[in-house]
């Protein structure tokens, strides 16, 4: 009984005008925004390669002498932001390694991309978000209402099949015809996704993530039809679900998401990145005259207990800014303690302003949950390698590329006796090349590890919405 | 008669569950938004004072020759209603000596969220909530009414269709505004109670009404659209369908796509590669002026009777007729020889990069343009433009720092740059026995002295209000054409409507 109700549902949906609307828009949509997600991609990645291979041609071997080497790191793209741009327009796109063990990020500020950066990017999860969402809404919200109205309602119920068969095999029948046509639209999105010379999608780990992204798409797509017959039946006619589905999906789609974060920010207040990063460089600069200070008083009380024949000439070293090479061991070991002590307290700020971030993201995060939406574009733009967590994961790999230049060149700077210089025996003609930055992204795994949770959510969403629908249903005054 | 069936239909109108939940919906989100960005601003108006605060601390007395002063730009009061391109322009520009001015822009914002899911301001809710209420409102004003039966009825009655017609969009109009006029009056007692915005500034109030006033031109433009939709259908139900594929094409498809499509048909290549073109100019052309400046070094030495060695260095210095001699050389190098070597190749360079960059914005401009002109099919987008333009945050913006930035460099170069004049010394030892620079001296402008130098401020323009509309104008003109479109439209269809 359930499968012929589910072909007559099936056969009803595709014979509707709905069908072909949504058909038109995955199919049109879903593939340009692939194309031109990629098209982007492949600019930016031509970008980056560009950019590390010149950067490498004119600075790559350190150049002898003084203390202001710095390597250069870049950021590279992440292929599956093609999916899903995320924060990467956001994110700094290199670090510079300096001596002082405080590396520096930048980003080129981009005043050319300026119409997309108005009307907004439309990549997948963009599409999902907005007219997936919306047509899963439009396939189901009549379901119930719609049936009641023209009367058929009444003479299916009559029949001897129990009502939840009934609701069910609505839902079935729906869902499946929206995923054929989105289904079909995905494969055409893959296949021009693989017609593109850098994106291969046999390697392992890209496969994973995109298999991964489309069952939570294809997650979301139930929740969304489970929402739509829940809608529907707490309706009496088409026009009242019309507005349900109206203000459900404005809710959903536009204001939890973008309400969260900002009663996040009222509620929890932050200071902003460029106030920590200007008392950084006044911590660094403090820290800098300290030094200075602590060395001068050094030299002195070492000059005070010298006789009075060195002293005129170690005066005369002095007052030229240099260091007497009879000193520089002391002063050395001073400056090995400011170097290790810097970064320390800038982490200190650092770690501060995290915590700070983290509690207000925290509950931003919480706040937004509310939104199925939501849970989606976490797991989306994690599982992209753009979402939430990147910026911290930047960090980590500048951090971790600052200490790799430290080990190799850095800590072989000392003081010496005109300044700073090379540690005795080390040549820095011999490091050949400043080694690329090997930027590491968490994998597919790992990635679902922190945002399982997101994904239950959907999970329970969708329980939710069904269970909603058919306890109403159970009791729905037919007539 | 007109009157008694625009009455009717706003009572029926306002006595609708639609209308309950779009005022609910609207009383929420347009003074919530406002509250929000009212708040950012105050945050982004504070960090911009604090920096340009340390930045003057740091410098008040400290000011050397090779400074490099920093601008920054204020943020725009009426970005509360549009964030627009705000978050995407560089925060400051810093001004240098020997190269171009470079900026820099705000890196890892402090909220990522915000931007993962986007910000909620008067423009994001008048394209996305208001603009689907106005459809939402109307799109089954002759559908519904001719399912429902009742159309025959009032076509029976001897009134023209064209009243009749008028009718619907104006009562409805009228309806929606109830609850629009609402919140927003809410939004601007919102705006009123902030400590910076002063709302009865010359610079806030005129701009208000006209956004204002747009933003009307707009609803009702989306308002006859509704209509239109539902002459065309002959149920409610497919004008719903209709109704929701209009409003993605409107909102989502045309607005994103026409950037893209503009990529696709008249391709630029990307920013960077264009610095790294200048970077590589500029070092090319700074390394000719170091091989020109160490020949016409060793040169002008040798012709005034002293005597240099490989690196370029003057050895033989012994008696005092020597160093008499040497420094007579030195001043007239200085004076004569280094400074037009040195404004040649500053034009050289000035010159070559100017080049590249006027290239690569034409390009860049005509492909916009493209993209502009495609997207504009779309009312969304005029109304995007026209609100960003007015706040400030529109494509315009980017141009105008630019200018902005041009000018600080100016004036510091007039203020400091140009007070100092700075001989590079060269020596001949580089890599290849090439010229590297090699130390430098300052002489400064007689009666200037650098330890009582003022850094100036960056004075940063906003473009007037008179301006921006002059740039706006062809998309009020066009949000007024839609508005005629879709009325002539409807028009059409309901003349010819089937009311059976």
């Amino acid at each position: 009984m359930l499968i012929t109700l589910i072909r007559k549902e099936i056969t009803e949906t595709v014979l509707d005008l709905r069908f072909v609307v949504a058909s038109l828009l995955f199919m049109v949509l879903i593939p340009l925004s692939m194309y031109v997600s990629r098209v982007d991609y492949e600019q930016r990645l031509a970008g980056y390669q560009q950019e590390s291979r010149i950067w490498r041609e004119r600075h790559g071997t350190p150049e002898w002498g003084g203390k202001d080497v710095e390597g250069h790191g870049f950021r590279p793209p992440s292929v599956l932001s093609i999916f899903a741009l995320g924060l990467d327009p956001y994110l700094p796109d290199r670090v510079v390694t300096k001596f002082s063990g405080v590396f520096q990020t930048m980003k080129e500020s981009n005043t050319d991309g300026t119409l997309g950066a108005l009307l907004g990017q439309m990549d997948f999860h963009f599409c999902m978000i907005y007219v997936v969402s919306l047509m899963a809404l439009i396939f189901t919200f009549n379901t119930v209402s719609g049936e009641r109205e023209r009367g058929t309602l009444r003479l299916l119920i009559a029949q001897a099949v129990p009502r939840g068969q009934l609701l069910l095999s609505k839902w079935v029948s729906k869902t499946m015809v929206l995923l054929v046509s989105y289904l079909c639209a995905v494969c055409m999105a893959l296949l021009v996704l693989e017609a593109s010379p850098q994106v291969t999608l046999v390697d392992s780990q890209v496969a994973a993530s995109i298999g991964m992204m489309l069952a939570i798409s294809l997650l979301l797509i139930l929740c969304m039809t489970s929402l739509g017959v829940c809608l529907s039946t707490f309706a009496r006619g088409s026009l009242q679900s019309i507005t349900l589905l109206f203000s459900a999906w404005v809710i959903l789609v536009l204001g939890i998401p973008k309400i969260t974060p900002m009663m996040a920010e009222i509620i929890h207040p932050c200071e902003t990145r460029r106030v920590i990063s200007s008392r950084k460089a006044m911590l660094t600069k403090d820290l800098m005259t300290e030094f200075h200070n602590r060395r001068e008083r050094l030299t002195d009380s070492l000059l005070s207990k010298e006789d009075n024949e060195d002293r005129a000439s170690i005066e005369m070293v002095l007052r030229s800014g240099n260091v007497p090479t009879r000193y520089a061991p002391q002063v050395d070991a001073l400056w090995r303690e400011y170097r290790n002590r810097t970064p320390l307290e800038l982490e200190k700020i650092e770690e501060q302003y995290r915590n700070q971030l983290q509690a207000k993201h925290t509950l931003a995060m919480i706040l937004s949950r509310m939104s199925p939406l939501c849970c989606y574009s976490y797991s989306i733009t994690s599982l992209a390698g753009t979402g939430v967590d990147e910026p911290k994961n930047f960090m980590n790999n500048a951090k971790r590329y600052q200490h790799q230049i430290s080990q190799l060149l850095y800590d072989n700077i000392i003081i010496g006796s005109n300044g700073y210089g090379w540690e005795k025996g080390f040549d820095a003609r011999q490091v050949p090349t400043f080694p690329d930055m090997a930027y590491a992204r968490a994998n597919a795994q790992q990635v679902m590890g922190t945002r399982v949770f997101d994904v239950l959510l959907l999970v329970v969403y969708t329980l939710l919405f069904y269970s909603l629908a058919f306890i109403r249903f159970v009791k729905y005054d037919v007539r | 008669m007109l009157l008694t069936l625009i009455q009717k239909e706003i009572t029926e109108t306002v006595l609708d569950l639609r209308f309950a939940v779009t005022t609910l919906l609207f009383v929420v989100f347009i003074p919530l938004g406002m509250a929000v960005n009212c708040k950012d601003y105050e945050r982004r108006l504070d960090d911009y004072h604090k920096e340009h605060q340390a930045f003057r601390d740091q410098h008040a007395e400290d000011v050397d020759m090779q400074i490099k002063a920093e601008g920054f730009r204020p943020p725009s009061v009426l970005s509360i209603l549009a964030s627009g391109l705000d978050p995407f322009l560089p925060s400051k520009i810093i001004t240098s000596r020997w190269e171009r001015w470079s900026t820099q822009g705000s890196v890892l914002t402090s909220n990522p969220l915000s931007v993962l899911l986007g910000k909620a301001d008067f423009l994001f809710n008048m394209t996305f909530v208001v603009s689907l209420a106005a459809l939402v409102f109307s799109f089954n004003a002759v559908s519904g009414e001719r399912e429902s039966g009742t159309l025959r009825l009032l076509i029976a009655h001897a009134i023209p269709r064209g009243q009749i017609l008028l009718a619907k969009i104006l009562g409805r109009m009228v309806a929606l505004t109830i609850p629009w006029s609402l919140s927003v009056l809410l939004a601007l007692i919102i705006l009123a109670a902030s400590p910076v915005v002063s709302l009865q500034s010359p610079e806030v109030w005129p701009a208000l009404l006209i956004i204002l006033g747009v933003s009307l031109l707009f609803i009702l433009g989306m308002m006859c659209l509704g209509v239109c939709i539902s002459t065309w259908t002959r149920q409610a139900m497919a004008s719903i369908v209709l109704v929701f594929l209009v409003w993605m094409l409107f909102t989502v498809v045309i607005p994103k796509i026409s950037p893209l499509v503009a990529k696709i048909i008249d391709p630029v290549e990307a920013r960077s590669v264009v610095d790294i073109t200048v970077r590589i100019t500029e070092d090319d052309v700074h390394d000719e002026f170091m091989q020109e400046i160490g020949q016409q070094h060793k040169r002008f030495f040798d012709g005034c009777g002293l005597r240099t060695n490989e690196v370029g260095e003057v050895v033989g210095i012994e008696t005092e007729q020597d160093r008499e001699n040497l420094k007579k050389a030195k001043t007239k190098y200085r004076e004569e020889i280094f400074p037009p070597l040195e404004r040649k190749y500053q034009l050289l360079t000035q010159e070559a990069v100017y080049g590249i960059e006027q290239d690569y914005r034409n390009r860049k401009n005509r492909q916009m343009l493209i993209a502009k002109i495609l997207s504009r099919l779309s009312p969304v987008s005029c109304f995007t433009y026209v609100v960003s333009g007015i706040t400030r945050t529109g494509l315009a913006e980017p141009d105008n720092f630019l200018k902005n930035a041009q000018r600080y460099q100016d004036v510091i170069k007039e203020a400091i740059y140009d007070n100092v004049a700075i001989t590079i010394g060269v020596r001949g030892d580089g890599p290849g026995g090439k010229y590297i620079a090699g130390g430098w001296s300052a002489k400064y402008t007689e009666g200037w002295d650098w330890k009582n130098a003022i850094l100036p401020d960056m004075q940063y323009r906003y473009p007037t209000l008179t301006e921006t509309l002059n740039k706006v104008w062809p998309d009020i003109l066009l949000l007024g054409l839609f508005d005629v479109l879709f009325f002539v439209l409807a028009f059409v269809g309901f003349n010819r409507y089937d009311v059976r």
